[in-house]
């Protein structure tokens, strides 16, 4: 890995990282489309 | 099958298409029966009609409004209530999709991909008039560090959000009109899909770049006095004899920070509305009320109105935002020689540094610069 383009790798590492975690996180958060969709639970 | 049979069924099929034809006959006479009679029965009062205006029924023959009443509501979006987790769906058409979705299948993306594709043209004129700027004295011996270890990083953290964040965004808007003639429609499906969910995930990791990109550079790009020098003799860009003063950053660089600031704020604002269309309404209500010019009202929008709003909004400003980072990449790159090396090693020419940032080398060395070509 030259110098130059050690801090690109860094930066793009990083970007990885940061859109895994916001994936597992958005992931768990939101519900799935079959209880979005689900007529089973209703609140009424 | 012999002459004689041939002859004999044909006669067989003449001898039914009485039969069929009264059959048929007696059929309609008793499903037009049946309806003069269905008709006789729900047929309104001659006063009924007399009285009727408003678009209301009188009489409460068929509820309180009429059926083209009903669906004329229902056609322009009216919200009814439903029981299941998605509330959407008390919503039966939602008309103003229809317009929205012409909107950017139609004008935003049939005229916004000139936008960058316009700025690839300029850049292409600006480098067959002015070429590539050169070291003016050619490079010296000596470095100066331009940028440091975290200033790199962040801007290559930014960097490559943004890129993954254009291309998926641009295979969202256009795509579909290319794609699937070369890779097909199944491929393209899956790319799309996941390119979705790239865009929306590392739109979080561009959101940690920018806020970090602003913190740091915020007080290097402060509009000043110098910055109206440097932006009547347009850089010194179209001569090569004119070396207007710069800071560390010339006017050129802060409009793009600035405007990296603003379309990144809009694109972030736009884009969690997108990601989460009904959960931040504080967002929603905001756009609400920046509507209509400024003069709209909290909870004007629907929030599928809402975004709707921001989905062209976001298109509009990523086709500028691409095309401003299209000449940033140039004059990055191809356009200007040495000026990669601030992002690469963070160590620039000294001699590139007294070319580009004079006062800014001053302040570095405490020693007056005098431009390296004098």
């Amino acid at each position: 890995m030259g110098e130059a383009w050690k801090s690109f790798w860094m930066g793009a590492i990083a970007m990885a990282v940061i859109a895994i975690v916001a994936g597992v996180v958005l992931s768990s958060a939101n519900p799935d489309s079959s209880e979005t969709f689900s007529s089973s639970s209703v609140r009424l | 099958m012999s002459g004689s049979e041939k002859k004999s069924m044909k006669t067989r099929d003449r001898g039914l298409y009485p039969l069929l034809l009264s059959v048929a006959a007696v059929v309609l006479a008793l499903v037009l029966s049946m309806g003069v009679s269905f008709a006789s029965d729900t047929v309104p009062p001659a006063d009924a009609v007399k009285a009727s205006s408003g678009g209301q029924v009188p009489g409460n023959w068929s509820g309180n409004l009429s059926d083209a009443e009903i669906w004329r509501q229902i056609r322009r979006g009216v919200q009814g209530t439903v029981s299941i987790p998605d509330k959407k769906a008390a919503v039966l058409v939602q008309s103003d999709g229809d317009a929205m979705r012409a909107i950017r299948n139609g004008y935003v993306s049939r005229y916004g991909i000139w936008v960058p594709g316009a700025m690839i043209g300029l850049l292409a004129l600006f480098y067959l008039f002015r070429g590539r700027i050169a070291i003016e004295g050619g490079p010296s011996d000596k470095t100066i560090e331009r940028f440091n270890v975290l200033e790199r990083f962040v801007h290559w953290l930014t960097a490559s959000s943004f890129i993954v964040l254009a291309l998926t965004g641009l295979n969202l808007m256009f795509g579909r009109y290319f794609m699937p003639a070369l890779i097909g429609k199944d491929a393209f499906a899956t790319f799309t899909h996941y390119g979705k969910l790239s865009h929306h995930f590392v739109a979080f990791s561009f959101m940690v770049g920018l806020t970090l990109m602003f913190l740091m550079w915020v007080k290097d790009n402060i509009p000043s006095r110098v910055d109206m020098e440097w932006m009547f003799q347009a850089g010194g860009l179209l001569s090569k004899d004119k070396h207007p003063p710069s800071e560390r950053f010339n006017a050129g660089q802060k409009l793009i920070f600035w405007f990296v600031i603003v379309a990144g704020l809009s694109m972030t604002f736009t884009g969690l509305i997108l990601v989460f269309p009904f959960a931040l309404t504080p967002l929603g209500e905001f756009v609400s009320v920046i509507w209509n010019f400024g003069i709209g009202t909290p909870g004007e929008l629907t929030p599928l109105q809402v975004s709707q709003i921001a989905l062209i909004w976001h298109g509009i400003v990523a086709l500028a935002f691409i095309a401003v980072i299209i000449a940033h990449i140039y004059i990055g790159t191809a356009g200007m020689e040495g000026a990669i090396d601030a992002v690469g090693t963070g160590q620039v020419d000294l001699n590139w540094a007294k070319q580009h940032h004079n006062l800014w080398v001053e302040q570095q060395t405490g020693e007056k610069v005098r431009h390296p070509a004098e």
